[in-house]
């Protein structure tokens, strides 16, 4: 079969205790049977593993935070297209996607196309917006309030039980089992992610992570369900297994079919008794997408050719039992190239 | 008494809920069991099987049957 030789252009290269979902996009890359991939990484700091990974990556150039603002990173953009003729770009990070789907349009008239939600898929899915998301589309989730100051938070926390979920709204969440623990993780999860803090019902259950790609026409091209089978004191899955669950396929078949979704999506899940609660909707590939490949989905490949304008039948099944686990691995490098990355912006 | 069909069970005990992925490892009395269940034998089979076969008295079968099979409906592996 002749592959299509693309250049693509992702981000997402960090590969330490909270990894990323750029390298394991770049290994599905590089094993997709359709495509014949020449990757570009986008780095923001210059110690992420990615860089330095020759084997997967052709180039890497480091871009401006989003912080930096629209302007600046089409800039850079600009800079990084007119030497590698970009076809495609995968943005991996929460915090980056708004700017992305901001210069989408910019962009593809360029010749370089992306798979995003649209503004209001995005916006509407935000960890502070999705109790009346989930309201809109008859979903479960748990009790959840947005905090801006301390002054909120208290005389709000009694309309929950303890323990108490305090969660950033783009990463990382913590179990509080009373006010003033609650308070510590607004103070830590505020002054590294900014406001509002999510406080959010604890529920007991099993949590579920499903992945699934929709073609922006209510489809759902793509979708693997998965447990965890092991979990860091972050949070982060390090290993888990496929699951089979029929409820869960036609929750995410319906939420397709509601919201017309355009692009790839992990939806966090818990299950408790017979119900399902949407705890956390992330617009974008997460960090365990290489599963996908393990049971011969390759959902990175698919986003791809939809990106392209391809036509792609759906497929939604896939064996259960099939492992991932997650493992540390040292690299070798020189100097020379953290130099190089730290001082000229790419490498 | 009828195994969950999305549970798939080895020969050698390791049972796995496909709809889930709760796991476990039975022992060589709780795969003596599921055998029997699975080739659709009731409780007063089993017992019968149980006590023809092995030094146990009736009520401490009993205790430990009953407990067996209310973790397998707790996991979801027996139903109904």
């Amino acid at each position: 079969m002749n592959k299509i030789k693309l250049k693509i252009g992702l981000s997402g290269l960090n590969a330490n205790d909270n990894p990323g979902p750029g390298v394991p996009v770049a290994r599905a890359l590089k094993e997709a049977e359709k495509i014949e991939a020449s990757l570009i990484g986008f780095a923001y700091e210059n110690l992420e593993p990615g860089i330095y990974m020759n084997f997967l990556f052709n180039k890497v150039y480091q871009l401006p935070y989003p912080s930096s603002g629209k302007e600046i990173i089409l800039e850079r953009l600009l800079y990084i297209h007119n030497k590698e003729k970009l076809d495609v770009i995968i943005p991996n990070f929460d915090s980056e996607l708004l700017t992305f789907i901001n210069l989408s349009e910019q962009l593809k008239e360029l010749g370089i196309k992306t798979l995003l939600p649209t503004h209001e898929q995005f916006e509407a899915r935000q960890k502070s917006n999705l109790v009346s998301f989930c309201n809109k589309y008859n979903l479960n989730t748990p009790k959840t309030i947005s905090v801006f100051n301390l002054q909120d938070l208290y005389t709000n926390i009694d309309k929950f039980n303890f323990p108490v979920v305090v969660k950033g709204q783009f990463y990382e969440a913590y179990i509080a089992g009373n006010y003033e623990q609650t308070v510590m993780y607004f103070n830590k999860l505020s002054n590294k992610w900014g406001l509002p803090v999510l406080i959010q019902e604890y529920l007991n259950g099993t949590e579920v992570n499903v992945i699934a790609l929709g073609d922006g026409n209510g489809n759902v091209i793509n979708y693997v369900a998965m447990r965890k089978l092991y979990i860091t004191d972050k949070g982060k899955g390090w290993a888990g297994v496929t699951i089979k669950d029929d409820n869960l396929l036609n929750l995410t078949i319906s939420f397709f079919k509601n919201t017309k979704w355009n692009g790839p999506l992990e939806l966090e899940i818990m299950k408790t008794d017979n119900n399902y609660y949407i705890l956390e909707i992330n617009p974008r590939i997460p960090a365990w997408v290489y599963l996908t490949v393990g049971v011969k989905q390759n959902l990175p490949q698919s986003l791809v050719l939809l990106a392209l304008g391809e036509k792609i039948n759906p497929n939604l099944d896939y064996e259960p039992g099939i492992m991932f686990i997650r493992y540390s691995w040292d690299l070798i490098s020189n100097i020379k190239k953290f130099k190089t990355i730290s001082m000229y912006g790419e490498l | 008494m009828r195994l969950n069909p999305k549970v798939e069970i080895s020969e050698d005990g390791f049972l796995f809920n496909t709809e889930n992925g709760d796991n476990f490892l039975l022992n060589s009395t709780a795969i003596e069991i599921i055998n029997l269940i699975k080739n659709r034998k009731e409780y007063d089979e089993i017992k019968k099987h149980f006590l023809e076969n092995y030094e146990i008295k009736e009520t401490d079968f009993d205790r430990y049957f009953f407990e067996f099979l209310d973790d397998l409906k707790k996991h979801n592996i027996l139903i109904y």
